[in-house]
């Protein structure tokens, strides 16, 4: 194996930003559920 | 259990394993057999990941970690999504460009054939015990509550799993836990439905979560800094994230699953949608368990939940004791079933003085019926040391099979057994791979043909099925082994993510310096944890920084002295 097999370009694709915002959407229900019933 | 239970649990698993064996019939090449032919499609891969993470102890523990101690454990999962968007962007492309079969033939291209040796065999060992684990592990609740007999369900549950591993491989593992997921969702979701069904009319779904967050149960996340909270929103980004890298990118028996993806778009595909879905899964699943909470608000419910725990102190000279804790419960019950009626009133009635007065109240008799469940247990351990008193693995399947209809019994025993299928089968399709292609092929035989290397494939998953049922029958002579085998994952996977990070990131770092490193770092884990320098849970990341620190000042050390060795030697 040569070092170019472990060369990997970094490629962001939109489906990782839709994860992030998902999770993001999940914490902050988490959130209001968690304040609206305490 | 009815008939009918016996029919519908009999007939899914039976249907599951026939669909197993009858859909990869004929696979006649390793590939076919270790990466699925690389032809699985995205959904099917990214159940299957699910599936292999969900065991049966999932579906037991869970609702009763959320039973007892609220929401909160979902934070633990926090940084789950960030270690698949990394191994999408790093790990995937890599495996996929170089198309190994295994996670650790990557490191023998990258540094040498010793570090793939070592690491395989670290997990190996560990693996290898989990397996075992994952099978006692329902095992022994369903044997305690159902009086069924441990060591022929430890069997039964083996059996079937190697039936259609052995037969089937990698692609048998995925088609059989598409199956094994359909039927476990199926199962929470009539769970859950029927406990909402089960509340009093005038408790509906708002309602009953008002009732969990006057009980303490919705303290959903914990942005506090305090170290002693096990899962905060902080322990849950940095400390998961670090297991889930970990987890998902270097073992086996999940590599191997989103290895068998048609494309590297395929492979990351699964990991983003178990990135999307895990966590409202196991939100769903902790929620399933407030209910039963919820539920329990208005019924009836065991001093203890664990009956091995009650017949133990039953049997014993502090019988009359528990008797009287007993009828304190009971009271104490009658008080709460009043005070959650005021409480709903109040609520329908938007009268904040009297909602906060019966929030009070709740919160007084809790704390008494707390202090009670605390004294019952303490007296299960005078009455008998060996007995298991934290019983959150047993609320759940108490209330299953006391509560739930006739039918769904089953179905729910079927969620269970599946899932303990699915995990065992991803661990023994893995584990007969690792030993067939990392070490006979490279250390042992060389120079045979596709077919030897299929039916060792074959021989060693069918191996490493016998020793998993072995272990699990003997697990019981060991008073601790599910945290022995934890502490043994904590102990191992640091160093392993450590090795994986140098061969991805540390392209200096050389397969000499990162061998010695290993061992270095590996008789430092184990000492530092004998020694108790921190709790087990952070060695995953005391061993990952640590040899990743090593290999680099040997690399320094060796290039200063002009001995390094070229990279893939």
């Amino acid at each position: 194996m040569s070092k170019d097999d472990m060369d990997n370009k970094l490629e962001w694709k939109k489906e990782y930003s839709i994860v992030i915002f998902l999770n993001a959407i999940y914490i902050l229900v988490f959130y209001l559920i968690m304040i609206l019933n305490n | 259990m009815a008939l009918l239970d016996w029919i519908i649990l009999g007939s899914t698993l039976l249907f599951i394993v026939a669909y197993g064996v009858w859909k990869t019939r004929g696979n006649n090449n390793v590939d076919d057999y270790v990466r699925g032919g690389d032809n699985v499609k995205w959904w099917t891969i990214g159940l299957s990941v699910m599936a292999t993470q969900a065991s049966a102890i999932t579906f037991l523990s869970t609702p009763g970690q959320a039973f007892h101690d609220g929401m909160g454990f979902v934070q633990f999962y926090f940084g789950l999504p960030l270690a698949m968007i990394v191994i999408c962007l790093v790990f995937i492309p890599i495996y996929k460009k170089l198309k190994v079969f295994t996670a650790y033939e990557m490191l023998e291209g990258r540094f040498d054939l010793k570090t793939r040796t070592l690491t395989a065999l670290l997990f190996l060992v560990q693996r290898g015990l989990a397996a075992g684990i994952t099978i006692f592990a329902p095992s022994i609740i369903l044997s305690a509550v159902l009086g069924w007999d441990l060591k022929t369900l430890n069997i039964i549950i083996g059996l079937l799993v190697i039936i259609y591993t052995v037969s089937g491989g990698t692609k048998a593992v995925s088609m059989t836990q598409k199956q094994q997921m359909f039927i476990i969702m199926l199962g929470m979701f009539f769970a859950f439905f029927f406990i909402m069904g089960a509340l009093p009319t005038d408790v509906s779904f708002g309602k009953a979560l008002k009732i969990a967050g006057a009980n303490s149960k919705l303290e959903i996340l914990d942005f506090s800094l305090d170290t002693n909270n096990r899962y905060t929103f902080w322990s849950g980004i940095t400390g998961g994230f670090f297991l889930a890298l970990a987890y998902f990118g270097t073992d086996q028996s999940q590599v191997q699953r989103y290895l068998s993806g048609r494309s590297v778009r395929e492979s990351q595909l699964a990991l983003i949608f178990n990135g999307i879905f895990k966590i409202p899964m196991q939100f769903f699943i902790l929620l399933v368990g407030t209910m039963v909470f919820v539920f329990y608000q208005y019924n009836s419910s065991p001093l203890n939940f664990n009956p091995a725990a009650t017949e133990a102190v039953m049997q014993s000279e502090y019988a009359n004791d528990y008797k009287a804790l007993e009828t304190d419960h009971k009271e104490l019950e009658k008080e709460k079933r009043m005070a959650q009626h005021s409480f709903s009133a109040a609520l329908e009635l938007k009268e904040y003085n009297a909602i906060e007065q019966a929030k009070q109240n709740i919160v007084k008799i809790n704390e008494l019926e707390s202090a009670n469940r605390e004294t019952a247990k303490s007296l299960i351990s005078k009455a008998d040391e060996s007995v298991e008193t934290n019983d959150k693995d047993y609320v759940f399947i108490h209330f299953i099979l006391n509560n739930l209809p006739v039918g769904l019994i089953g179905l729910l025993l079927a969620v269970i057994l599946s899932a303990a299928m699915s995990s065992t089968a991803s661990e023994l399709n893995a584990l007969g791979t690792i030993t067939a292609l990392d070490l006979y092929k490279r250390n042992v035989k060389k120079e045979h043909g596709q077919e030897h290397y299929l039916k060792a494939t074959k021989a060693f998953t069918l191996l490493w099925g016998i020793i998993a049922i072995i272990i699990a029958n003997v697990a019981s002579l060991f008073d601790n082994l599910i945290q022995l085998v934890n502490i043994i994952g904590s102990i191992f996977y640091g160093n392993v993510l450590g090795i994986f990070l140098l061969a991805f990131f540390f392209r200096f770092v050389k397969g000499n310096a990162v061998f010695i490193a290993a061992i270095i770092t590996q008789i430092i884990v184990i000492v530092g944890y004998n020694l108790d320098w921190m709790s087990y849970l952070w060695l995953n990341a005391f061993g990952c920084v640590l040899v990743i620190v090593l290999a680099s000042i040997i690399q320094i050390f060796d290039n200063f002295l002009g001995n390094s060795s070229p990279v893939g030697e």
